[in-house]
């Protein structure tokens, strides 16, 4: 019955080529990671490397029961069709924290089992550190079932999905900040760890640390046993009955001012994984992407002062998502034919959006520059002026490329993890930047870089802004 | 001009996800690991995975000759995940198998 319910509540079968996939995956990263570990690390610090790891692996199966659980427990409407056969809110809970669990007891068996091969003489070690990755796992899991289910039973059902956004990306917010603090705070305390502590000061701690997660383990199972029984299908009925209400007023008549700006904005705004997900994800591709740029470009002899701040700030523009899918995301896209709507001003606000949403990202990295580096104050306004302008740039171009692609989309998604179009802006922007960078290391100019890289951007923004303004045909679009 | 162009080269199903499509990029990840498999009896004992600036850092080629193939797998998933697969997308797979091959002829 158990094996039914999971087909029936998760709705997807693994195929065996995929699972398999997964497997080499997790088999190959596992091993290079401990590989690493043991080739680049000192003696003493390798030794210790197996705390890391688990660290790491623990830290995956966070991100991904906090992803997964109160999604598919609390707010997966198959959960509602079965509700109405004798099924035990007990037995749901399982069968989905079980599919969740044994994913996450993959990652962490992955992460482990180079340990047993690379320090064969620990085997005892590889196989407490393996079982207590599970149990913390374990622990996490069912922690984050049980204050969804208590969000979900006693938050009012106005308010209940705004509570489950604000829990979901606060702990991805709370994991990001403990990545960046107390994994490498261990990785210090790895690193300098002396190999001359008593042993039994360490069997000391190790069996209050077992101690405490074993009787974590077994008060948590209880809470959440008395929570599944008497408060989950109560509080998954009042998530499904969310929706935003004002009470006591009537609904009035809507006097829409800005159309164009209210259709943007319903655009972005409806996917509430836009808001946390895209933005992180943007935010690691720029920091490898400009990384990359700075070090293979410099290789051929593109240096210079603030190479490093432009190809930063040149990768925040670029992945701009929301403009480079401004009309391959748009489900409204096919009640334009026949509405009256200005295929120019819709392009210029589009652009407008994704300038809007991409400047937060340009604005965040420049904060982070100028507080990491201490610019001058006039090269740091230069540097805000450069991002703003090949922003503008870099939106406008996406917004562009999207209009004259081909679409015949299958993919629902794109919103949020880009596309070619996404690809083209990059392409151009680099060429850009690597032009004014060339142009400037070669002292064919009689300007510095920045003052010059900040002009060039400003003059192909206003190009761009002279070209919607006089060819107002190229922006209709004829495939909607 | 560019619609135009992208659907006389690649058709009207330029963004179509179907099996077939699957198909073709592991049949193409599986060719990556056999000739990693078969270029692993003439690379050095060690090659260069990543370097950063003057820095470079090697492993073993027995490890660092599947990195290419994972990636590759790991991409094709993604793509699958998020129904992506398309023919520009099954494209950039034999580009990727043509840098591996280019990268290997080069460490020999």
């Amino acid at each position: 019955m158990k094996h039914i319910l999971c087909k029936i509540l998760l709705h997807n079968k693994t195929h065996p080529v995929v699972a398999a996939s997964f497997m080499i995956i997790g088999a190959y990263i596992g091993y290079l990671i401990w590989y690493i570990l043991d080739s680049y690390l000192p003696a003493a610090a390798a030794d210790n490397g197996y705390v890391f790891v688990s660290l790491i692996s623990v830290w995956l199966c966070a991100f991904w029961g906090i992803y997964q659980l109160p999604d598919q427990l609390c707010m997966n409407r198959r959960i509602k069709m079965i509700l109405c056969y004798p099924v035990e809110a007990q037995t749901i809970v399982s069968v989905v924290a079980m599919r969740i669990f044994i994913l996450q007891s993959g990652i962490c068996a992955a992460f482990l089992y180079p340990f047993f091969l690379f320090e064969a003489h620990r085997r005892r070690e590889a196989v407490l550190a393996m079982l207590f990755c599970c149990i913390l796992t374990g622990v996490m899991d069912i922690g984050v079932i049980l204050f969804s289910i208590l969000l979900s039973r006693f938050c009012a059902c106005d308010i209940v999905g705004y509570a489950f956004v604000v829990f979901q990306y606060g702990s991805f917010l709370v994991l990001a900040w403990l990545a960046g603090n107390v994994v490498f705070a261990l990785w210090g305390y790895i690193a300098g760890k002396s190999q001359a502590v008593p042993k039994e000061q360490e069997l000391h701690v190790a069996l209050w640390v077992w101690a405490a997660a074993l009787l974590g383990l077994t008060v948590l199972i209880m809470a959440l046993r008395f929570a599944a029984e008497h408060w989950y299908v109560r509080g998954y009925l009042n998530v499904q009955d969310f929706r935003h209400r004002e009470a006591g007023k009537r609904p009035t008549t809507s006097h829409i001012t800005h159309p164009y700006f209210l259709l943007e904005w319903k655009r972005v705004t409806r996917n509430k994984e836009l808001i946390f997900f895209s933005n992180i994800k943007n935010m690691i591709t720029v920091m490898i992407l400009s990384r990359l740029l700075f070090y293979n470009f410099s290789q051929i002899g593109l240096t210079g002062t603030y190479v490093e701040e432009l190809f930063l700030l040149m990768s925040c523009c670029s992945v701009n998502t929301i403009s480079s899918t401004a009309y391959s995301s748009d489900d409204n896209k096919s009640c334009y034919a026949f509405l009256p709507i200005s295929g120019q001003r819709l392009f210029l606000w589009k652009t407008i959006q994704g300038f809007l949403w991409g400047e937060i990202t340009v604005f965040l990295f420049w904060s982070i520059l100028i507080c990491l580096e201490r610019l001058p104050v006039l090269s740091a306004f230069l540097l805000l002026l450069y991002g703003t302008s090949m922003n503008y740039v870099c939106s406008w171009l996406g917004v562009l490329i999207d209009l004259k692609m081909p679409r015949t989309v299958n993919s629902t998604n794109e919103l949020l993890h880009g596309n070619i179009s996404k690809v083209l802006v990059l392409i151009t922007a680099t060429i850009l930047t690597v032009g004014e960078i060339f142009l400037s290391s070669r002292k064919w100019l009689p300007v510095p870089l920045l003052p010059f890289a900040c002009l060039a951007g400003a003059g192909v923004a206003a190009g761009e802004i002279c070209f919607w303004r006089f060819c107002k045909g190229v922006f209709y679009d004829t495939d909607s | 001009m560019i619609r135009r162009l992208l659907k006389n080269v690649l058709g009207e199903n330029f963004t179509e996800n179907n099996a077939k499509l699957a198909t073709v990029n592991f049949g193409v990840i599986l060719l990556m690991f056999v000739l990693s498999g078969i270029m692993l009896l003439f690379l050095p004992e060690q090659i260069s995975i990543l370097h950063m600036g003057e820095t470079y850092y090697p492993i073993p080629s027995v490890l660092g000759v599947w990195l290419f193939p994972i990636i590759a797998l790991i991409v094709n998933l993604l793509f699958i995940r998020q129904n992506r697969l398309t023919k520009m997308n099954s494209g950039v797979f034999v580009i990727l198998l043509a840098v591996m091959m280019f990268s290997y002829v080069n460490m020999m």
